[in-house]
């Protein structure tokens, strides 16, 4: 009985260790919307950060990391992009040079799989540091924004990397709806 | 054996991976000026981006 249960137990934590890194190859999805707010403003974007494309780890079942998740884009590109689609879904025109410029600093953008309250997941995470140059003063804000999916069951990378990218467009909405509220000040 | 048993339900449910805290994280409430000497804080690149030199 007990030789039984030692095996089935011993079987688990191997199925559990996960040592294949997971590289997901589907480009980043867009999203379709109608164009509204703003009237051609011109806006510039600029990025700062690590170009790694390395968004997470996959653990086995002793918490140990054992594998990469990785995306087809870096961190910068994946937040410059999602954020230059959405000032262009709000009547933004995206150009080099304008007066109206971002810089944003990633402060921690990343997934991991873990396990919390029995259940197994993946849990997101976008915190973004924010500066707008905007009628010559220079102002900060820090955007934050989670996603996460979880169940009893087991849940794919490529499904808990859908919560990376959620997490990285609603910091992107966020952003966008506060720099219009404050521009329009 | 029992012992054994023991080991590897503890290794099975206790040591599992552990989320990172997350939760403690806000977006600020308001824009906030930056001091008066950007040139501080702001990286070379950055300072470039705005058109000012460090």
């Amino acid at each position: 009985m007990y030789k039984k249960l030692f095996v089935f137990f011993f079987l688990l934590n191997v199925y559990s260790c996960a040592f294949t890194p997971h590289i997901d190859k589907r480009t980043y999805s867009s999203k379709t919307k109608a164009a509204s707010l703003v009237d051609g403003t011109g806006i510039d974007l600029f990025v700062n950060g690590e170009d790694s494309k390395v968004v997470g780890h996959i653990r086995n079942g002793f918490g140990a990391e054992t594998a990469n998740i990785e995306v087809p884009q870096t961190k910068r590109e994946l937040i410059k992009q999602s954020l230059e689609q959405e000032f262009s879904l709000n009547g933004y025109k995206v150009i080099s040079g304008a007066p109206l410029k971002v810089i944003i600093r990633p402060k921690q953008v990343e997934l991991e799989l873990a396990q919390e309250s029995g259940k197994a997941g993946y849990f997101a995470i976008c915190d973004l540091k924010v500066y707008l140059m905007h009628q010559d003063k220079l102002l900060e804000r820090n955007f934050v924004s989670n996603d996460q999916i979880d169940s009893y069951w087991a849940v794919t990378a490529s499904e808990g990397i859908d919560t990376f990218y959620s997490s990285i467009n609603k910091c992107s909405a966020e952003i966008v709806s506060e720099v219009t509220k404050r521009v329009k000040q | 054996m029992k012992f054994i048993l023991l080991v590897s339900l503890v290794l099975v449910t206790s040591c599992a991976t552990r989320r990172k805290v997350f939760s403690n994280k806000a977006t600020d409430e308001r824009w906030t000026t930056v001091a008066d000497n950007p040139k501080e804080f702001l990286t070379k690149e950055e300072l470039e981006f705005l058109g000012k030199k460090k």
